[in-house]
């Protein structure tokens, strides 16, 4: 019994916010087991208060370090991440009651899976090593094919999960296997131990990362892996889809962030080539295949193919500049796609919407917040100054051209201008036509300023684009220290 | 004689794997996926990872074969006979691209370098218990409130809409 | 237990993926489909257990522990998806799911 094991207890205040937000999701489990019929009101607070605390532990204490035996890692690059997934599921939370009991599916069992989905999004963003890397993807992916099916009587919400689920299983599991190879070609499961002791011989090594990567390229859904995007994201509940858009896209690229540092040294010339090839491909099919579309859901998810394709631009480009503009395109495209999916979840709420482009002609009469709101959501996805999402391009933009990848700022080019076609058709149609549907939305006062606060920080974090800068600097500069 | 135990449970192994995939009869397909999982787990035990063989056991041929026996037998078989078996375009495209990519995986395989040998591990399931309660206690902690959120998942999925 | 190399186990694990892999593109029924899904993550744990029977450490058999257990989590988490399927529509086929274009 001697050689048990020594007691050690982990530095619990680097994994404060986490905790706050499995203690949250604990008591929302166990009132939803305890009350018969759940006060919807109580969940609601006890999750925001939940959310909030944790929100100010990432603010006010910046601890920074490795816990958990360097299992879990907290640098400024995951509190920033965090904050920002923090926030929006505290917003998802303002918006989704009204619209789950129009579509009879209010379940108690929603705050607990929303809650989880978010831990394990924390989780994924806060380590190097392969086993962590593994299960917080699990719990994220797991939390959303629950999520994405839980529309009630809706068959395509239950196909989307079900080819969420298939394609989902298959990238977890080639993840795995590229784990394995990397595994046994190091002896360590730990990314940057891997990365940095590297022999001759290197088939094993490169066999793992490929397959690693096409695992987390069928996630975050570039081309031509992107099969179940569309299906899943048109299936499920909006606010769902919307936040699968915003927090799921940041919780799936940060392992890549977070790798791209370490394949500098030896791989730097293979990465920017295939990169920079899926990325151009992605861009463009996105954006093609948008213009096509008659379901602006639908366009949407295309939509967010195409800005998946922007960001793996600016991954392609191994350097520090690279780094920082990904970043800052992540964070911006996590609050635009967030807004304008919210927005199609709010017009949903009128009877007899769905969803289809001629529906939105002359909604500035019908709905004049709205359309104002979704024409600024839309300008800042196509990148018009002096939106976020204009800062977000033309940081990638910057990037590409300090790594001397003109043949790929010029796809981005021609890529932005095919969007143009679909969202300028949007806002013409909400503008200039006449109405074609009768709307009725009654928007309560919450959501209203919901609505306006996401359409102001889009404009206000563009153009005062300092704000986002003063924290994405430093700690992409972190991730480059070894 | 270790060669003659590999070659045993290997070629075990490969002739589930074609019955599962190529049995019209569902309940086939699972009967060879149970087969599978008992070769499977006699790898393990051959290679010495016995905690790793019972909990093989334990939770695939146990849990999960229960699970998908339970799935297969509420569904009635005469309404949707005509659409067992697989799909012939696929079949006929797909293999020659698993070819090559079984010919490019054995030619990394053989020709890689793996890292260096450690020393033996004496008691496989105290060495696998030691560092799963310090070093991977995070994980496991994570990953059992995953089984929570599945459990709960597919009741709510599973249960009957009034 | 060293008389067999790494390599052998690795072809089967290979073998065992592809296999997998093409079954869960070619099967017509559902529930075959995720029986090939977990019929790949054997091959990863076969992987990882052979790994660490060469390099004589534990992490990847503790790899392959978590494997088997969240790839019960998904099964449970995909048949509860199944049975809701059936009960809205009465489908068993992949075929039958082609209700969005586009």
């Amino acid at each position: 019994m001697q050689e048990l094991v020594s007691i050690q207890l982990p530095d619990l205040r680097l994994v404060l916010p986490e905790l706050t937000v499995l203690i949250t999701g604990f008591m929302l489990f166990s009132l939803e087991l305890l009350f018969k019929r759940l006060s919807h009101a109580i969940a609601i607070s006890v999750s925001l208060v939940g959310y909030l605390i944790a929100l100010l532990f990432i603010t006010f204490m910046p601890a920074k370090g490795e816990t958990f035996f360097g299992l879990y890692h907290r640098d400024g690059f995951s509190s920033l991440l965090q904050f920002f997934m923090l926030l929006l599921t505290m917003v998802l939370l303002g918006f989704h009651l009204i619209y789950y009991r129009k579509k009879r599916s209010l379940y108690g069992e929603f705050y607990y899976l929303l809650s989880f989905a978010l831990l394990g999004g924390m989780f994924l963003v806060s380590s190097y090593n392969l086993i962590v890397l593994y299960v917080a993807l699990e719990a994220v992916s797991i939390s959303f094919y629950i999520l994405t099916a839980l529309l009630r009587s809706d068959f395509s919400s239950k196909e989307g999960a079900f080819k969420y689920l298939m394609l989902g299983g298959l990238s977890i599991a080639l993840a795995s296997y590229g784990a394995g190879f990397m595994y046994l070609y190091s002896g360590s499961l730990d990314l940057r131990y891997i990365l940095t002791h590297v022999g001759e011989n290197q088939y094993f090594l490169v066999l793992g990362l490929v397959l690693f990567l096409i695992g987390f390229a069928i996630k975050i859904g570039a081309v031509p892996f992107h099969f179940w995007l569309p299906d899943a994201y048109q299936g499920a509940p909006t606010p769902i889809t919307a936040y699968m858009a915003s927090v799921g896209k940041l919780a799936f690229f940060a392992p890549l962030v977070r790798l791209m540092p370490y394949v500098q040294e030896h791989f730097a010339y293979a990465w920017v080539a295939t990169v920079s090839i899926i990325s151009a491909i992605t861009m463009l099919y996105g954006n093609l295949v948008a213009l096509v579309q008659k379901d602006v859901k639908r366009l949407l998810a295309y939509s967010s193919i195409a800005h998946s394709g922007y960001i793996m631009a600016g991954i392609a480009v191994a350097q520090l500049i690279g780094l920082k503009a990904v970043i800052y395109f992540l964070i911006a495209y996590a609050l635009m796609g967030f807004g304008s999916f919210m927005v199609l979840a709010l017009l949903e709420r009128s009877e007899g919407w769905e969803n289809r482009l001629e529906q939105f002609s002359g909604l500035r009469f019908s709905a004049p917040w709205l359309a104002v709101s979704f024409m600024l959501m839309l300008l800042a996805l196509l990148g018009v100054p002096p939106t976020v999402g204009f800062v977000g391009k033309a940081l990638v933009f910057m990037s590409l051209s300090s790594g001397s990848l003109w043949w790929l700022a010029f796809v981005m080019i021609v890529a932005t201008g095919i969007s143009t076609g679909y969202y300028l058709r949007i806002t013409a149609l909400m503008f200039m036509r006449n109405p074609s549907t009768n709307l009725q939305l009654a928007l309560t006062g919450w959501e209203k300023a919901l609505i306006a606060l996401l359409t102001v920080s889009l404009v206000l974090l563009g153009a005062v684009p300092i704000i986002l800068w003063g924290f994405i600097s430093p700690s992409a500069e972190n991730l480059f220290v070894r | 004689m270790e060669w003659l135990i590999f070659g045993f449970l290997s070629s075990w192994a490969i002739l589930s794997v074609f019955g599962v995939l190529f049995l019209k009869n569902p309940v086939h397909a699972i009967l060879s996926f149970v087969s599978l999982i008992l070769a499977v787990a006699g790898m393990f035990l051959h290679l010495g990872a016995e905690l790793l063989a019972g909990l093989q056991l334990v939770i695939y041929a146990v849990a999960i074969v229960v699970f998908y026996v339970l799935v297969i037998t509420t569904v009635p078989w005469e309404k949707v006979k005509r659409f067992e078996g697989f799909y012939k375009k696929e079949l006929i495209f797909g293999f020659p691209v698993l070819l090559l990519a079984f010919v490019l995986f054995a030619y990394a395989v053989l020709k890689g370098n793996f890292a260096r040998v450690g020393m033996a591990v004496e008691n496989n399931p105290k060495a696998v218990g030691k560092a799963i309660f310090t070093t991977y206690l995070f994980p496991l902690e994570v990953a059992s409130v995953i089984l929570l959120t599945a459990m709960l998942g597919a009741i709510l999925l599973g249960r009957k809409e009034e | 237990m060293k008389t067999i190399p790494l390599e052998a186990y690795l072809i089967v694990s290979i073998v065992l993926f592809g296999l997998g892999v093409f079954g869960m593109i070619v099967r017509r029924n559902l529930v075959t489909v995720l029986m090939s899904m977990e019929l790949a993550l054997n091959a990863v744990n076969v992987l990882f257990v052979g790994a660490d029977s060469h390099l004589s450490l534990v992490d990847g058999q503790i790899f392959a522990l978590f494997i088997i257990a969240l790839a019960a989590a998904e099964a449970a988490v995909g048949l509860g998806i199944i049975i809701a399927i059936f009960r809205l529509r009465k489908v068993d086929s992949t075929d039958e799911i082609t209700d969005m274009r586009g």
